[in-house]
Parts: structure tokens; sequence; C-alpha cells
């Protein structure tokens, strides 16, 4: 803590009070702590209450089920937790955009936080699976573009794609599909992705240069609390498996 | 410790000025006017408190104590101003569910007097945010946005001015270029003007209208590699304000910072971190001599 000392009150005693003119003569600060030693305010506490009994209500909402647990293993390339986010985000897009989505991504190694557990999945967890405030873009890619994208995604093995599969071979993509066939040089791709990457986030910088389709207004969370909400009311439990999209 | 411990304990620096007041006053001289400015900056939604056993954030911040510890130092001081540097919203299910009520809520039940405007305000949009203004029974400043084309039209002011005993404060509002951090389609309409010619025309004035501190709420950052503007690049480039209350780049300032420009302004920065996990503290006392101001002050690290 730094503090300031002052000669001010000798100043004062020597200089009388003649001047009219109020000036500043001692500045001193301080950084206060809020921790727990602090007991709250017994007004703020209970405006607080009302907004916190129902906001726990809400969180402890359960959508729905997962049949087995989704989690990020191994840490890199796919995985159950990537793939079911990933697919999601590319039929949510699909369903919101005008057009036809091609490939939908998520970082799915250090984007989504936590596992999904066996069992009922409850408002909060998606929350903490997603605490971040994206939304999905759609972008426009060119056959060489689609290329670099997915070796960006074999180099830090970070992203999970759907719609897409690929082989890595020396850091590099190889043997790409899209939607089941092999790049058209001449074919222009569509690409659902956060705006956080689409922006340049996860290393993207590139996909600045691609063509901006349309910001789809709706965040990755929501998409993924809906879809959940979805299959649930078709009386269907979540469930992922590793299907080789990404080949080592 | 008790809550009363607590307070004296961080808040040596006060003590140490208010034993000069007592000092004076003895003397049978005019007593001196004292300002207690407090301050917060990107606060995020967080109501309550970080989850216990979560990081080194955990069982930190939370609405209700800084409630109370707002509370406690208005017994103490008879002339605090209570500012915040934007971004209360965004962060937890609080901003989600609830849209920002909670936060305004709380922070006109502390007797915020001001808050300038955060990119992450306009994380609802600007109905978002004209919706949730009833619910804030203290006024926000920003001088460098022009809402002029918006729905947020005549809902703000440049600055502000507060007397407060012999002591006139003129506090304006900065906010950060919002191309590229948020998104049009939220900001729709609303026009980033240039900072530095901002903050000129805005210390003009505010000398004009006998201001004997002149405050900044600035949400441009405390600093930058390159030549993005910051509240760094703000104190040399502009003279004549004499603090900046600083935001948006969650800075954890272990002292302000003292900048001395080449025109020999002194101007103080301070930001205190993110999520309402401190409170800054920044004790003034003002007499009647002429003379600017700090020079007869010398610094001391207590730790």
């Amino acid at each position: 803590m730094r503090i300031q000392f002052s000669l001010f009150f000798i100043s004062i005693v020597l200089l009388g009070c003649s001047p009219k003119i109020l000036d500043q003569t001692d500045v001193a600060f301080s950084t206060l702590e809020i921790n727990k030693d602090i007991i709250e305010d017994s007004l703020a506490k209970a405006l607080i209450q009302p907004f916190k009994s129902e906001l726990d209500e809400q969180m402890k909402k359960v959508i729905g089920y997962a049949q087995h647990e989704l989690n990020n293993k191994p840490g890199r390339g796919e995985s159950t937790l990537g793939n079911f986010v990933a697919d999601l985000l590319l039929i949510q897009s699909e369903r919101k955009y005008t057009g036809s989505v091609d490939i939908a991504v998520i970082n799915a190694h250090g984007g989504l936080r936590v596992p999904i557990s066996e069992g009922a999945i409850r408002v909060e967890h998606i929350y903490e699976l997603m605490p971040f405030e994206n939304a999905m873009w759609i972008l426009e890619l060119s056959s060489e573009q689609v290329q670099q994208f997915f070796d960006h995604c074999a180099k830090t093995m970070r992203n999970v794609a759907a719609g897409a599969e690929f082989s890595v071979r020396d850091g590099k993509a190889v043997s790409i599909k899209i939607q089941g066939k092999d790049i058209e040089p001449n074919r222009r791709y569509t690409l659902a992705i956060s705006d956080y990457l689409a922006q340049g986030g996860g290393g993207f910088s590139f996909l600045k240069e691609t063509k901006f389709v349309e910001d789809l207004q709706y965040p990755v969370r929501d998409m993924i609390l809906n879809h959940i909400a979805e299959l649930h009311d078709q009386g269907r439990k979540i469930e992922a498996k590793l299907d080789e999209r990404i080949k080592l | 410790m008790d809550r009363r411990e607590f307070v004296k304990k961080t808040i040596i620096s006060s003590l140490a000025l208010g034993t000069s007041l007592s000092v004076d006053t003895s003397f049978g001289l005019k007593p001196l006017s004292k300002l207690t400015i407090l301050h917060t900056n990107d606060m995020h939604s967080r109501v309550e408190p970080f989850p216990e056993g979560r990081g080194r954030n955990s069982g930190l911040g939370g609405m209700a104590r800084r409630a109370s510890l707002i509370k406690q130092i208005r017994e103490e001081e008879e002339h605090v101003l209570l500012l915040d540097a934007g971004d209360i919203f965004q962060g937890t299910p609080y901003f989600n569910f609830f849209g920002g009520e909670v936060e305004f809520k709380l922070m006109s039940e502390m007797g915020y007097d001001l808050a300038t405007i955060g990119n992450h305000d306009f994380d609802n949009g600007l109905e978002g945010l004209k919706e949730m203004l009833p619910h804030a029974n203290f006024p926000f400043v920003t001088a460098n946005y022009d809402f002029s084309e918006t729905i947020l039209n005549n809902h703000f002011e440049p600055y502000k001015i507060f007397q407060k005993g012999d002591i006139k404060i003129g506090v304006f509002g900065l906010g950060i270029e919002l191309h590229g951090l948020v998104n049009d389609r939220l900001s729709g309409g609303t026009k980033y003007l240039d900072p530095i010619g901002i903050a000129t025309d805005m210390v003009r004035e505010l000398e004009m209208k006998q201001c004997n501190l002149i405050v900044c709420l600035s949400h441009l950052g405390y600093r930058y590699r390159g030549t993005k503007i910051s509240d760094q690049k703000l104190a040399e480039n502009v003279s004549g304000i004499d603090l900046i209350i600083g935001g948006h780049t969650h800075t954890f300032l272990e002292a302000p910072e003292q900048i001395l420009n080449k025109e020999g302004h002194e101007t103080i920065i301070n930001q205190v971190g993110w999520a309402g996990i401190k409170l800054g503290r920044i004790d003034y006392i003002f007499d009647r001599k002429k003379k600017k101001k700090i020079n007869s002050s010398r610094a001391i690290d207590v730790k």
C-alpha cells in the first residue's frame, strides 16, 4: 500500500488562509479488498434475495439427460464433447440461416470448459460448459481458405468441426471431405463459427480475410441449451461417439 | 477480524489524513475540506462473491459486502463521491436473466453518484441499456459517444459537476472505440469521437466552470502496445485532468500511477481490477492556498 505523508499541515500554518481559491494540497490512496471479513449489508442482501432465488431456480432446471459422460478426452482432436457441440451447432445454425451451412466448428479444447456428466443436465451446467457470450456467424470461404482453415485445425488440434472430416499428415490437413465430398476448387463453402473465432480468435487471424455473410445473433450457449431441450422433448438423451472425423 | 477493525486496517492512509485534520482544527484555523472518492470498474455483473475454492479470486467480491464497506466509509467521511468506470454488465447469469436490473438497483442502493459506459454495457443493445436506465437513480456521463441519432439521445450528459462542501468537482466520461469490440447491431448508430480532442474541450469547459478537481471516468483502458489511445496516452496528451479513473483492461494497479506530461501537468491514473474485488479510495485535502498542489507531499511505501 502506498501512502502519502505530507508537510501540508506546516504549510497551512505558514501561509494562513488568505487566498480565496481552494487547491488540492494532499492526496492519499488505498485499495480496499472486498472479502469475507466484511459483513454483508442487510438491505443490499435483501435486495438481491428474490433475484437470487429466481436465478437459483432457473439454473437448477433440468433441461435434458446425458446417456453417458461427454468430455474432451483425449485433450486434442475430436472428443465426444467436441463432436456433440460441433454437430448441434451445424444443425442449429442451418435452421437459423436462410441458406445451407457446410461446416460448423467449435474450439472444443479451450472453449468447452467442463464435461457434461451422465444423467440430468441442468441449465447451470451449460453455463459452466460455455461461460462465454459468443454468438454464431456465417462466413463464406473459398476452397483455398477451406484448406487453410483445416490446416490450422490440424496444426492446433483444438477445434472440432461438423460436416467435415480430414486426416492429419505432417501437421497439415489431407483427404478433406466436406459433406462427404472432396473440396471442389471453384466452389465456395459456408462456415458457421463463433464471432470470437471469426474475428481472429484462437489463431484464426486469416478468417478476417474471408467473406462475412451473416451474424445469426444466436449465442452458442443458447444453441446448446435449446438443442438439449429439443432432444429431451423428443424423449431422447444426448450422446456422442468418436467417429474418426479427424484421423491422426 | 470484525468489520470495523478491517476497515481501520485497510484505510490507514485516511487515518493519517484524519489526524492532520484534527491537529489543524485544534489551532483554531478554518477546517480544511476533505473529499473521499470511492471507485470501481468492470464489475461485470458480479453480484455475489466468486464461489469458494475456484482459483485466485475465490470468495472475493460481492455487492452486499461492498455496500457495507461504503456505508462504513460514509459514516466516517462527510464528502464522499462514488464513481464507476463502466462494464457494469455481463459476466454472470444475473445479467443473462435480468439484463442489469440487479446491478443498477444495488448501485442505486449504494449511492453511486455517477458512472460511464463500457463496451459490455452495449451487450443487450441500446434497447437493453435504455430499458435498464429507470433502475439506476444515478446518471451516466459520456463525452465521446454521440448518441444523438439513436434511441438514447438525451439520456446521457458529457460531464457532471458536484459540489461537496467547498469543493467543486467536474467529472466527464470517455468510452472506448466500439468498432471491432461491439457488434454494430448492438451499438447501432452510436458515433465514437476522438477522446483526446473531446477531453481537451472538457477540461477547458470544466476549468471555465471553476472546478477545483477535474476527473475523467474512462473506459479506454490503462495502456496498450502500439498507438491505441489509453489512459496513459490521455494523461500524456491532455493537460488539466487531475484524476483518471480507468477501466476496461481489468488492471489491478498496486498504487495509482502519477504521470507528469511534457507540459508539466500531473495526472493520477487509478484502476482497481474487475468484478468488484476491490474498492479504490482516494482522499483529497483542499485548502485555501493557491499553490498547486501535491508538491509538498512525499510518498512513502508502507507494506
